[in-house]
């Protein structure tokens, strides 16, 4: 199953900090927070500008030392779950 | 400087207090601390409210650390950090409101501060939410927060306290939700002398996870972290003189208009206070232009008297009521500050007394007395 954006990006109106290794995200209208660690943690960092799932891909390959077909399942889960969190939108400002 | 593990606690807190200040001597921790020793600096940088410093100092590898104790750190400040984001994320909703209700609110401090003057805003943790609204504004903005269910901490002491002589009002909620609506920067006389408004007139944009915000301008918010310093509490704190130092080192500070404020509102000598105070609790070597503020901004008797009045030591209460009426112009306007000082409403002294005490006068102008001869 493809993932529709062509390009995604952090959603602009959730704040977020650093610590340590991980990110904790507090989005909007939600009560809760999100830690994202590893790659889901470089994901967020890559995602500060726009970025193909294609760069997303290459930018975590390149982190991880791993060939990009490799990771592709995963790191379509992830963004999957990223946007199913309010976390990341497509470019023009949808999710799907 | 390499230091070995003998070197004092509070010497390694007061100096990851000052890490990554350009006026700030390098410290090199080369060898991690015994156990009790690091024990008391973890202790003393949450207490201090330095735990993102502390991170980046370790990050940086200027102070070693064991596995252990990298981790223990980071704990605490990731906690740190999960307490700004939720104050962060309420705030957003706050200024939403206010904005609605027609209540222009300019963010002091934490966020404002995290966000535009730190390398980080994981550097700079925050456990409130501080705004500055008009006097005009106060009431109206009291409403848009009990509205989002935030609860008034403190009930007037009289009607028309607030606006008149008053900081600001203290509002919190069930959990972890402190706000602060200021009117204007500090209690007593420096709080009464300094024109807010103009503040407000010179608050200037910022953006917060894609939002815009307004805070004070740098001259605003070095002389805000200056009256925080040295007035918010009775020992100067390590967080807010870090504030004074990091402002201080900010390029974007209008030097001419800090003199200017610092000379109209004359509060050279809270200036000159917190300035020094920095310097010597940070071992920080303030940039030049701060040093020149400080070697010539005014300072009257009249200030120092009023500085005094929040020195720490018992009877400071009673001194700083006495200064801030020396403050307050006309003889109607000190007495009916007396009054609600001294007669305060049935609900201030119910909430003041505490949980299963009677509301009672006497107890609230005979126990400084007691606490003065159990002093003495």
């Amino acid at each position: 199953m493809t993932i529709d954006p062509p390009a995604f990006r952090r959603v602009p109106h959730a704040p977020w900090r650093s610590v340590g290794d991980d990110v904790y995200v507090a989005p909007l209208g939600r009560a809760e927070l999100d830690r994202l660690a590893g790659p889901a943690a470089t994901a967020w960092r890559v995602l500060e500008t726009p970025a193909s799932m294609a760069e997303l891909l290459g930018a975590l390959g390149e982190a991880y030392s791993m060939p990009t077909d490799a990771i592709l399942p995963e790191v379509e889960e992830m963004v999957r779950e990223l946007l199913a969190r309010g976390l990341i939108e497509g470019a023009d400002g949808g999710s799907d | 400087m390499a230091v070995r593990t003998e070197i004092a606690p509070e010497t390694v807190v007061r100096r990851v207090a000052g890490f990554g200040l350009a006026g700030s001597g390098s410290l090199l921790v080369v060898e991690p601390l015994d156990r009790r020793a690091w024990a008391s600096v973890l202790d003393r940088v949450s207490e201090e409210r330095i735990l993102g410093l502390a991170a980046a100092a370790v990050h940086a590898g200027t102070v070693a650390v064991t596995e252990e104790q990298r981790t223990a750190l980071l704990e605490r400040h990731r906690e740190a950090m999960l307490v700004a984001l939720i104050l962060e994320r309420t705030l957003l909703g706050l200024t939403d409101r206010l904005r609605a209700g027609g209540v222009a609110a300019v963010v002091l401090k934490g966020p404002a501060v995290a966000h535009t003057v730190y390398r980080d805003p994981a550097w700079r943790q925050f456990g409130d939410i501080d705004l500055l609204v008009r006097t005009e504004d106060l009431r109206a903005a009291c409403r848009v927060l009990v509205a989002e269910g935030l609860r008034r901490r403190v009930p007037e002491p009289r009607p028309g306290f607030d606006e008149r002589f008053g900081k600001g009002v203290e509002f919190g909620s069930d959990g972890l939700i402190e706000v602060d609506l200021h009117r204007t920067l500090a209690l007593g006389p420096f709080g009464l002398w300094i024109d807010p408004g103009e503040l407000i007139d010179h608050a200037v944009g910022f953006s917060l996870a894609g939002s815009e915000l307004q805070r004070l301008d740098r001259a605003g918010q070095f002389l805000h972290a200056c009256m925080h310093a040295v007035l918010g509490s009775r020992r100067p704190r390590l967080l807010p003189l870090r504030d004074v130092a990091q402002l201080a080192e900010d390029d974007e500070v209008d030097w001419d208009l800090v003199d200017d404020r610092a000379e109209r509102w004359t509060v050279g000598a809270v200036l000159v206070r917190a300035v020094r105070t920095a310097s010597r609790a940070l071992g920080w070597t303030p940039p030049p232009r701060a040093d020149e503020l400080v070697a010539r901004v005014p300072v009257t008797r009249r200030q120092q008297r009023a500085l005094a009045a929040y020195a720490e030591g018992s009877g400071a209460g009673i001194a700083r009521a006495v200064a801030t009426t020396q403050a307050i112009p006309g003889l109607a306007a000190k007495t009916s500050y007396l009054r609600a000082l001294l007669l305060p409403d049935h609900a201030f002294l119910a909430a003041r007394a505490g949980a299963g005490l009677r509301p009672s006068y006497v107890r609230r102008w005979i126990t400084p007395a007691k606490r003065r001869l159990g002093q003495g």
